[in-house]
């Protein structure tokens, strides 16, 4: 058997040597042609885990624990085959396309940028590919001119020539950082859309980080649910939404307006949103038991003593186990 | 029951802007930002504002608080059309209505502490309270948003987004309004601390008896705190009506696809949009 496309093996990541653990041995394994996402709220370590996986953390942050690209040690790589992988089989889009895209540079030459770069094709091959990736993102000519600079565009426009610079090179996985969260929602939809049919297409992994639950649900197989740096739940996406075993994972859902269930008799006072108490903890006051003990309602005297690890749900797990990180998993329901 | 007069009334609004001029001599565009919007909201009630960024909705909350003068129509709060009001007038008629705005980082002074924030709007719009009224009225607010007394000591920084968002409530409370103009107050927070400020907002509603204008593109959010909703799109209000209603049986075909476009839990995989109905946007 090969060595699998992604493999984070107890990831951790520290700032500085023996420092505040900011992620906490997450493991999880991807291959091309899967859609995982990544939810949690902010803080969570969601996209501090995008920036390891593509080696750009900031220098004081120290990685430890398994992470590997087709069996490469990426931590280990040197900068020069990191550069290699980057964009040409890892390639990223960002959630702020106006901040992510060269605004003196036409897209065309942006979209094309990276196959020169990595191919070594030369001007016209590559800027032909540009137009072509253009159509394929729904920005066909003449209206969509590859000599048009980003902020001739709109939001949607701009993600799409994201998607357009991030597939350029084929690359194996594709990661997505809250890529429709400044857009409204009808252009998220046709984005999401876009970006499904690109996975379909290309065969690529795809990553999906976002908080948004009902994004997730609609576009991943798999989804692991991320809380102050670790993983707290994750599994095939319909087994985790029927079940929602960790309280937070639950919790994260029941607060959410999707969760709420808006009958009333008249003359009832409106019914109140189920608000998770408190705030998650800060990286360096992390406490060694249950990271969501503090918050959780159905928090027991164990969960103040271990840091539970997480484990199969079910004896017969099949290929993708539904995981959770709970001594005291619901029993299921999404309902309250 | 309904009493005889709504406490904010909105006929006719229009607000335009004049674009540049896309030569010397070319007349100068204009961007019709909102284009004859009409509503009324019930005391106690909150009527919600839903649509996509560049429909309006801003501009016209920002109308409602008198902070853009409209090209036509009136805003009448409490009867009062206030662009009609001296700027005393406006003044004195302000105490009524208060702004909560999206950003809970940008919309608090960071030199000043929680006591100053508090104590801005009290001091320019009823002057005439004195110092032992306002220690009692920052106590008084600070306690309606679930906030320690302490708090009062201490500057913008120290406080998460929700704690902010908190602040700002208080702030808005202060002067005892009638009503809200909450303009996106829960879009910058996570879902976990969206739910306790929301909570907190119903709460606030049933017990000073407050209105709210809720201006939001989070269509879940509009339908967890709303009484009545009204979908706005390029400037015009589309369709409105109780928010029960209009979730679960929109009449407008743009209402039908911003609700089918918002993505769901249990949904399961979908395609959403097919690009082939919709111009790339």
């Amino acid at each position: 058997m090969s060595a699998p496309l992604l493999e984070l093996d107890g990831l951790t990541v520290a700032l500085g040597t023996g420092g505040v653990e900011l992620l906490s041995g997450l493991s999880l394994v991807l291959e091309r042609g899967e859609r995982l996402g990544l939810v949690g709220e902010s803080g969570s370590g969601k996209s501090l885990t995008a920036l390891a996986i593509m080696g750009l953390l900031p220098e004081q942050m120290r990685v430890s624990g398994g992470l590997r690209f087709k069996g490469d040690d990426l931590p280990a790589l040197p900068e020069e085959r990191m550069r290699r992988l980057r964009g040409r089989r890892i390639a990223m889009i960002f959630q702020e396309p106006m901040t992510a895209l060269n605004p003196v540079m036409s897209i065309g030459a942006q979209i094309a940028e990276g196959r020169r770069l990595h191919l070594g094709e030369g001007r016209a091959e590559a800027e032909a590919v540009a137009r072509r990736l253009l159509d394929r993102v729904g920005l066909p000519g003449p209206r969509f001119d590859p000599g048009l600079y980003p902020h001739q565009l709109s939001g949607g426009q701009r993600q799409r020539v994201m998607i357009a610079m991030a597939v350029a090179c084929g690359p194996d996985l594709l990661i997505a950082d809250e890529p429709t969260t400044a857009l409204d929602v009808t252009v998220q939809a046709q984005i999401l859309d876009l970006l499904d049919e690109i996975v379909e297409e290309t065969g690529a992994a795809l990553l999906l980080i976002t908080h948004d639950l009902g994004v997730v649900s609609e576009t991943a197989d798999r989804i692991a649910v991320m809380y102050a740096g670790r993983i707290l739940e994750t599994g095939p996406t319909e087994k985790v939404f029927a079940r929602m075993a960790h309280p937070y994972a639950h919790g994260l859902f029941a607060a959410s307006p999707y969760g709420l269930d808006l009958r009333r008799a008249p003359g009832e006072p409106r019914p109140r949103l189920k608000a998770i108490p408190g705030m998650v903890p800060d990286p360096a006051r992390r406490p060694a038991h249950c990271v969501f003990a503090e918050r959780c309602a159905s928090v027991q005297a164990d969960c103040l003593r271990i840091s539970p690890p997480l484990k199969p749900l079910e004896a017969e797990g099949g290929r993708w186990p539904h995981l959770v990180a709970c001594l005291h998993p619901r029993a299921g329901g999404a309902a309250p | 029951m309904r009493t005889a007069a709504p406490l904010l009334e909105v006929r006719d609004l229009v607000r335009e802007y004049p674009l540049p001029r896309p030569s010397l001599f070319a007349p100068r565009p204009v961007l019709r930002a909102v284009r004859g919007v009409s509503l009324t909201l019930a005391a106690g009630s909150s009527l919600g504002i839903v649509g996509e960024s560049g429909c309006g909705k801003s501009t016209l909350a920002r109308c409602v608080m008198g902070l853009e003068r409209p090209q036509g129509g009136q805003v009448l709060i409490d009867g009062e059309d206030i662009y009609a009001l001296s700027r005393a007038g406006l003044r004195r008629a302000r105490v009524k209505f208060q702004a909560v705005f999206q950003d809970p980082y940008g919309s608090l002074d960071p030199r000043h502490d929680v006591r100053r924030i508090l104590l801005e709007p009290l001091a320019s719009l009823q002057p005439e309270t004195g110092r032992a009224e306002h220690a009692s009225r920052i106590a008084e607010a600070l306690e309606a948003v679930g906030l320690p007394a302490e708090a009062a000591g201490r500057y913008p920084h120290e406080f998460s987004g929700g704690q902010r968002q908190r602040i700002a409530m208080a702030r808005a409370l202060i002067t005892r309004p009638a009503l809200i103009v909450a303009d996106e107050p829960v879009s910058a927070l996570d879902v976990s601390i969206q739910a306790q400020v929301l909570n907190l907002m119903m709460d606030l509603q049933e017990r000073l008896g407050l209105s709210y204008l809720f201006i939001s593109h989070d269509l879940g959010v509009v339908r967890a705190i709303t009484d009545r909703v009204a979908v706005m799109q390029a400037g015009k209000i589309v369709e409105e009506g109780p928010t029960g209603e209009v979730f679960a049986h929109p009449r407008h075909a743009y209402t039908r696809r911003l609700i089918e476009s918002a993505p769901k839990p249990f949904s399961g995989r979908r395609r959403r949009a097919r690009a082939a109905q919709e111009a790339p946007a």
